[in-house]
């Protein structure tokens, strides 16, 4: 078995991962300043991206988010479906042309890590529009991207999964707490120092970071990572896209009550999860070839 | 999609294979038929297998009771409604009522949800009263733990192989 890297040589390594999704942060920057912000501004900034640009353009006018005209712009489709149906779409397509990159780790099928990050996705957005505690759209890229570390630590690391799992196996504790105690650190250290790399706004980094965990994150952004916390348990029970480590998280049960995130609340929106996941696995699973790079 | 059972060694069969979706059933007939699901998750893989003549059917649910859901019409969804329904479309098919073997799957559990959203655990609940009331001869209960699985039903021996992340295949 090979010597165990430092983080900061993971984080090096993550850097040839194919297409960091760099956009996000812009793209929810303009988001959160609709009334300055113009058609043309989202289409400059999605444009820089041809690939990204096609994709916008192919699911725009899909049947799923297309109305009756057809958008021939991306300036065309933020009139017509919208910012957020436009915002919805890039950050779907990005996720997915750079999450279906994956490389072999934690038991992963083909796109697992994709389906796994849009079923969290979908589920914290959805309770987040129940609790009304933070923004959906927010929760739903939070959801998205909350795993990168995983990726990165996949890429650089796979050969000491056997070590982890062993671990895990012996003492019986969460797999990240079995990636601390074998490496030195887990998927959350290293998809923090990459988040911060990538210069991501404070809330998603510390998503990243604290999401098994939240009751250490920030009084400010701990709704948000709460949310995360719940929707990736729902997204572990039901199954998409979980890898070996899935079923060995961490649960803080009583911040989920404290924040309103019951039980009840949990089957009231499963449904329309998985609903709604099936739904855009097929969407974007048509149209991440030409989204590759 | 044409498989091959990696079982067999000398001959080998080719399948006919059919995805059964999350809160989807199917049923199928004939020895090259093979029944899939993914990723089961805390929701139950339940089969139904007339040996005689070759009738399959597979369930994949993911809540054990309809009764706060009415506006889902869905009814693969739940498992007070999909496992009657499972039962009705295999003997619609040609299955004989009593001459038939069940097997269940799947339920598992998130490991540190000491009492919160322990939905497979009810699932599994659900379906040992359920399988009851229908009279079902349930002959595996793979279920439970901490681990997500796949499923390929072979109706050519009525053999269910389980796969789980990063470990080897094995057969019930």
């Amino acid at each position: 078995m090979n010597e165990i890297l430092p983080l900061q040589l993971v984080c090096e390594l993550a850097r040839s991962i194919p297409c960091a999704p760099w956009l996000l942060p812009k793209l929810m920057d303009l988001l959160s300043k609709p009334e300055q912000t113009e058609a043309k501004d989202i289409q400059a900034l999605i444009t820089k991206d041809p690939g990204l640009t096609t994709a916008v353009l192919r699911m725009a006018n899909s049947a799923y988010f297309s109305k009756s005209v057809r958008c021939e712009t991306v300036a065309d489709a933020v009139l017509r479906i919208g910012f957020r149906p436009v915002y919805r779409i890039a950050a779907s397509s990005i996720a997915s042309r750079w999450l279906v990159n994956q490389p072999s780790g934690y038991g992963w099928e083909p796109q697992d890590l994709y389906k796994h990050s849009l079923c969290v996705a979908i589920a914290s957005e959805a309770l987040a529009k129940e609790t009304g505690k933070v923004s959906t759209e927010l929760a739903y890229t939070a959801g998205l991207l909350h795993d990168v570390g995983k990726l990165a630590l996949a890429h650089a690391c796979a050969d000491q999964f056997e070590r982890v799992r062993q671990y895990q196996l012996e003492k019986n504790i969460s797999w990240r707490q079995a990636e601390h105690d074998t490496l030195g650190y887990d998927h959350t250290d290293v998809g923090g120092v990459l988040m911060e790399q990538w210069g991501y706004p404070t809330n998603l980094i510390q998503v990243g970071c604290f999401y098994p965990r939240p009751r250490l994150a920030g009084a400010e952004n701990r709704p948000l990572v709460t949310h995360i916390h719940a929707g990736k348990h729902l997204a572990t029970s039901l199954g998409f896209g979980v890898g070996e480590d899935g079923f060995h998280t961490e649960l803080d049960e009583a911040l989920l009550q404290e924040t309103g995130i019951t039980e009840e609340l949990l089957e009231k929106i499963l449904p329309a999860v998985i609903l709604n996941t099936e739904k855009q696995i097929g969407i974007v699973g048509s149209s991440t070839e030409s989204g590759k790079n | 999609m044409s498989l091959v059972n990696p079982l067999a060694a000398s001959t080998t069969p080719e399948y006919k294979e059919t995805v059964v979706g999350v809160a989807d059933l199917q049923v199928v007939s004939g020895a090259s038929a093979l029944l899939t699901t993914y990723a089961l998750g805390s929701c139950l893989g339940i089969t139904l297998y007339d040996s005689h003549r070759k009738i399959g059917g597979m369930l994949h649910v993911m809540l054990p009771d309809s009764k706060p859901h009415s506006g889902q019409d869905r009814i693969a969804m739940f498992l007070d409604l999909g496992l009657p329904e499972l039962l009705a479309r295999t003997k619609q098919a040609g299955g004989r009522e009593g001459g038939m073997e069940c097997k269940v799957f799947g339920g598992a559990q998130v490991m540190s949800a000491d009492k919160f959203f322990r939905i497979g655990d009810r699932n599994a609940e659900a379906c040992r009263e359920w399988a009851a009331k229908l009279n079902l001869r349930v002959t595996v209960w793979e279920i439970g733990g901490h681990v997500n699985r796949t499923i390929k039903f072979y109706l050519d021996t009525g053999k269910v192989s389980v796969r789980t992340p990063s470990q080897p295949l094995f057969w019930r």
